[in-house]
């Protein structure tokens, strides 16, 4: 049963890189919270502040509202799952997940019921006479997890504890770690670069970059509701489609067409450039979609359909000019590229590469953001809630820049 | 707890100006302690047995003093005593040039040896092996076998070099034969040290910019001088300074290769202090030569020929 | 076959320059006095004797040396490793100020030129009574050994996984702890390697021992051998046996462990 608190929290490196800047993120009791974000965004960093494996070199951690912030992480009572497992080699299962216990001082009848316990809820029981050398991959992540569960301890720590796993296993693991969370109720802080990872597992996610966070909101609301272009590019495979755009009128011009916004939309973004971001699934076969309600339609040449069975992707690209890149690549990060347009479309699509097309758009699918810094903007559907620091997220009038 | 809503900062745009408060956290102070206390004991028997003694021999050296008494101060006199004397003119002669040659040679060998096994060559397990025998041997033993070897009556290398008709007389009897031999003898052993750590620098040397140098049209050679040596250079000078400075401090070769007939300058501070207790004063004098003088070397190499210090492989 | 003469023949020179002499000495050592002194020397021994080894073995204080050396390279050993790990380990990982400082002055050792310190070292252990003790030279090699045993246990301290030692923290260890827990069980080749190769810096020792020990019974080998040279100053064939016996466990060390003992030579020495 606990809360953690990160208020301020900043790290800075030696030689003056700053890890992690002003991060402040409350974790409520028995929540499962995701910290995700690109290799190098201080998602890492950030966890072990909060285990005591690196200083807060300013702001405060609290846990349960109490600073802790320069405690060691003995006196913190966190437990960690590390990514490479670190299990002890040269210890036994039993005696990797009872150490904690012992440097405590707990009495050998006790732990070794503990241990047992924790063996039994992960199906250990056979394997604890065996060393860390002598388990397989999923077997060695079960004994850190283990090694974890022993302690009761009262915040849980996962640094992409399923990375090292191959993918059928991961999808395994995943499931068992939420039902294990949920049956334990132990507040817990999980961090992955794996999108997919974040979305299943978390109660809320918190997507990072460069040391900054993003956005923290549950799963839900940041597909549908990014509070940037970062957040936007960074989530759904394929990533967003980012198209340079103007708004005239209540109308937004893509260089695919013009698309008529929603009444009021319009308004509330206001008229000038703006950056258009269209997920796959928001295009449609024509053929297959009909005639749906305020649907937009286009007409283009396909490049190239990809089949994965249930579904098509399709390929295309936009005449004019495009975006300027290394301003997309400073707002969006790694979403940002030299890319076509894709479209996901039914698998009962007949549409082929190099054919001309007419695919449908939905408007209520588009989001705006400011190009130039990549805020979100009101209007096309939903309000940036959730955002976790943008200026004046959520509507108000936006500065235009021609 | 301040509520004011900050807004992001421009990216690195704050890294100088923020509040540079670097926290002592408790953690970071037990670490320090646990540190320096693991580290005390080390450090402790280092300082009184080998840096303290050092400044007690430089103190010595300035007094009349014998092994039971420190003596009135004599200021440079131990010195200008021993620069005087004909025996240390002639061990610092005889210890220049054992320095020279030996480690010219050694260093001339180990590069062949190191390039030679480097190039995967049959047999580099047993070369390896076989180097490093005369390596483990204590230098007494080494000295013996040799002495065996080049004896009057019944030594190989003195009936071989008899035979040849080089010369007649016994070869462990004069100074330069005995010098020839004990530099024979350092190069036997410790030629394998040279090697070892001229291949381990040699290992580092990435294979495709040899490969480039030979796309190029590099010749062999070629290679070897423009692109070898010069990426090999920090190993060369870190096993250079090794082996000079350990060189420059001959004894037991010389103490029991010679059967004393051949002095070095630690041989010459050894009879000083403890075997003719007479000459202890000039004998810590002349210590506190060799001390400087080591140091003196390895400035020279670390500053004049630019090589880093052990330790710099800081993360 | 010129060929294969060509990829055999360096490794074929090398390994007879430096195994030779010793093969050599072996024979001397086996061949009778006889066959020692006859002209020309003859290359195959005629006959094979054990007499030299009796001498040597019937040499009270040869036998002596042998279990001199033991109890001084071995408490040598054990000493320098302790030392070395406690000392390296902090080297290695832990953060506190002076560690280039105090590691320069460690390996600084390394190029100590030893007489410069014999004489007060002499005065001392006389006024601590400890002349002519194991203890004296036990501690000396033991400070000379250090460079060495702290040099190669820090680079190999500094190849563990660090997320051991934070598994450690986070199960509540301290540095101490996590030291003797974590570490050092995980380090065990690298400490022994480091007994390796401190134990045949110790074996082979002379000048220390030469100066602190002038009673016969504390000599170890490397001390006697001389001396036996000059007592049986015509025995060439039990000179050599002498040699041998010394050599015979530094060979098998060798032979068995040259792997570790070329890692550990040549341990970080490659980032200089």
């Amino acid at each position: 049963m606990a809360t953690v608190e990160l208020r301020e929290a900043t790290k800075r490196y030696r030689d003056g890189t700053v890890a992690v800047r002003r991060l402040s993120l409350e974790v409520r009791d028995g929540e499962l919270m995701i910290l995700v974000g690109p290799s190098g965004c201080g998602k890492t960093t950030a966890l072990r502040m909060i285990a005591g494996l690196e200083e807060i070199d300013e702001g405060d951690l609290l846990i349960d509202g109490e600073v802790v912030t320069e405690l060691t992480p003995k006196q913190r009572d966190i437990a960690m799952v590390f990514q490479s497992y670190a299990l002890y080699p040269h210890m036994r299962v039993a005696e990797n997940m009872g150490f904690a216990l012992k440097l405590a001082g707990v009495a050998r009848e006790e732990i070794d019921r503990r241990v047992l316990e924790a063996a039994r809820v992960l199906d250990l029981e056979g394997l604890l006479h065996r060393k860390p050398g002598e388990l397989s991959g999923g077997q060695r992540q079960r004994v850190a997890i283990g090694r974890a569960i022993v302690r009761d301890p009262r915040v849980f720590l996962m640094d992409e504890p399923l990375s090292n796993l191959d993918a059928k296993l991961r999808v395994q693991m995943r499931a068992e770690i939420a039902q294990l969370q949920r049956r334990l109720g132990t507040t817990t802080v999980y961090v992955t670069h794996d999108q997919t990872e974040a979305m299943t597992l978390g109660h809320r996610v918190a997507v990072m970059r460069d040391g900054v966070l993003q956005q923290l909101a549950t799963p839900a609301e940041l597909y549908e509701q990014h509070a940037n272009l970062f957040v936007a590019g960074f989530l759904g495979s394929p990533g967003m489609n980012l198209l340079p755009g103007r708004v005239e009128r209540g109308h937004l011009h893509l260089p695919i067409g013009d698309v008529p916004l929603p009444p009021g939309a319009g308004a509330a973004v206001g008229d000038g450039p703006v950056i258009a971001g269209i997920r796959p699934e928001h295009f449609e076969d024509a053929a297959v979609a009909g005639d749906r309600p305020g649907a937009v339609r286009i007409r283009t040449r396909l490049d190239l359909v990809e089949s994965l069975g249930r579904e098509r992707f399709a390929h295309f690209h936009a005449e004019g000019e495009g975006l300027d890149h290394d301003r997309l690549a400073r707002l969006a990060g790694e979403a940002a590229g030299p890319r076509t347009i894709v479209a996901r479309l039914d698998a009962a699509s007949r549409l082929r590469g190099g054919e001309v097309a007419e695919l449908t758009l939905s408007p209520g699918g588009i989001r705006l953001f400011d190009p130039e810094t990549g805020e979100r903007l009101a209007g096309g559907g939903g309000s940036g809630a959730g955002a976790a620091h943008a200026p004046d997220a959520g509507g108000g009038p936006m500065r235009l820049t021609a | 707890m301040t509520s004011v809503a900050t807004r992001p900062d421009a990216p690195g745009g704050d890294v100088a100006a923020a509040p540079r408060r670097r926290r002592m956290t408790r953690a970071r102070r037990e670490e320090r302690r646990t540190a320096l206390a693991m580290l005390s004991p080390a450090v402790a028997v280092i300082v009184a047995v080998a840096f303290l003694p050092v400044l007690y021999t430089i103190y010595l050296s300035f007094h009349d003093a014998t092994v039971t008494r420190t003596g009135g101060w004599v200021g440079f006199d131990n010195y200008s005593g021993a620069l005087r004397d004909e025996v240390f003119r002639t061990a610092l002669a005889n210890t220049v040039i054992f320095t020279v040659v030996s480690v010219a040679l050694e260093l001339a060998l180990g590069l062949a040896i190191a390039v030679g096994i480097n190039r995967a060559f049959r047999g580099r397990g047993l070369v390896r092996t076989a180097v490093l025998v005369p390596w483990a041997f204590p230098v007494v033993v080494s000295a013996l076998m040799w002495r065996l070897m080049l004896q009057d009556q019944v030594g190989i290398i003195t009936y071989v070099v008899q035979e040849l008709g080089i010369t007649d007389s016994p070869i462990l009897g004069d100074r330069w034969p005995l010098m020839i031999a004990a530099i024979l003898v350092d190069v036997w052993k410790t030629t394998p040290f040279m090697a070892l750590l001229l291949l381990a620098g040699l290992q580092t040397i990435p294979r495709d910019v040899l490969e480039a140098a030979e796309m190029d049209g590099a010749t062999a050679w070629q290679r070897f001088r423009d692109v070898t040596l010069p990426l090999l250079r920090p190993a060369i000078l870190v096993a250079v300074l090794f082996r000079t400075l350990e060189a420059w401090s001959v004894y037991d070769l010389f103490w029991v290769m010679t059967d004393r007939r051949l002095d070095s300058l630690s041989t010459y501070v050894y009879e000083g202090v403890r075997v003719s207790q007479l000459q202890f004063a000039t004998g810590t004098a002349a210590a506190v030569l060799v001390f400087i003088s080591s140091i003196v070397i390895a400035l020279v190499f670390i500053k004049g020929f630019g090589a880093k210090t052990l330790q710099e492989d800081e993360r | 076959m010129r060929a294969r003469l060509a990829t055999w023949g360096p490794a074929l020179v090398i390994v007879l320059v430096a195994v030779l002499p010793v093969v050599w000495v072996l024979k001397m050592s086996l061949i009778p006095r006889r066959e020692l002194f006859r002209s020309p020397p003859t290359v195959l021994p005629d006959d094979i004797t054990l007499q030299h080894y009796r001498t040597v073995f019937d040499d009270p204080a040869f036998r002596q040396g042998l279990v001199n050396s033991l109890i001084i390279a071995g408490a040598t050993t054990l000493l320098a490793l302790v030392f070395g790990a406690l000392a390296a380990y902090p080297l290695a990982r832990l953060r506190f100020g002076g560690r280039t400082f105090i590691m320069t002055g460690i390996l600084a050792l390394a190029f100590f030129p030893s007489v410069a310190i014999i004489a007060p070292l002499f005065v001392e252990f006389r006024n601590l009574q400890l002349l002519n003790s194991y203890a004296a030279v036990i501690i000396v090699d033991t400070v000379f050994a250090l460079p060495l045993a702290v040099w190669i246990l820090t680079a190999f301290f500094r190849q563990l996984p660090r997320d051991l030692e934070d598994a450690a923290r986070m199960d509540g260890a301290t540095t101490l702890q996590t030291f003797r827990r974590v570490i050092v069980p995980i380090a065990a080749p690298g400490v022994f390697t480091a007994g390796i190769l401190t134990f045949i810096f110790a074996w082979n020792e002379f000048l220390f021992a030469n100066t602190f020990l002038f009673d016969e019974s504390r000599w170890p080998v490397t001390v006697v051998i001389p001396n036996f040279a000059t007592q049986y100053s015509i025995d060439y064939g039990g000179q050599a046996a002498a040699a041998i016996v010394v050599t015979v466990p530094l060979v098998l060390l060798v032979l068995v462990f040259q792997r570790r003992i070329v890692s550990g030579l040549t341990a970080g020495a490659v980032k200089g």
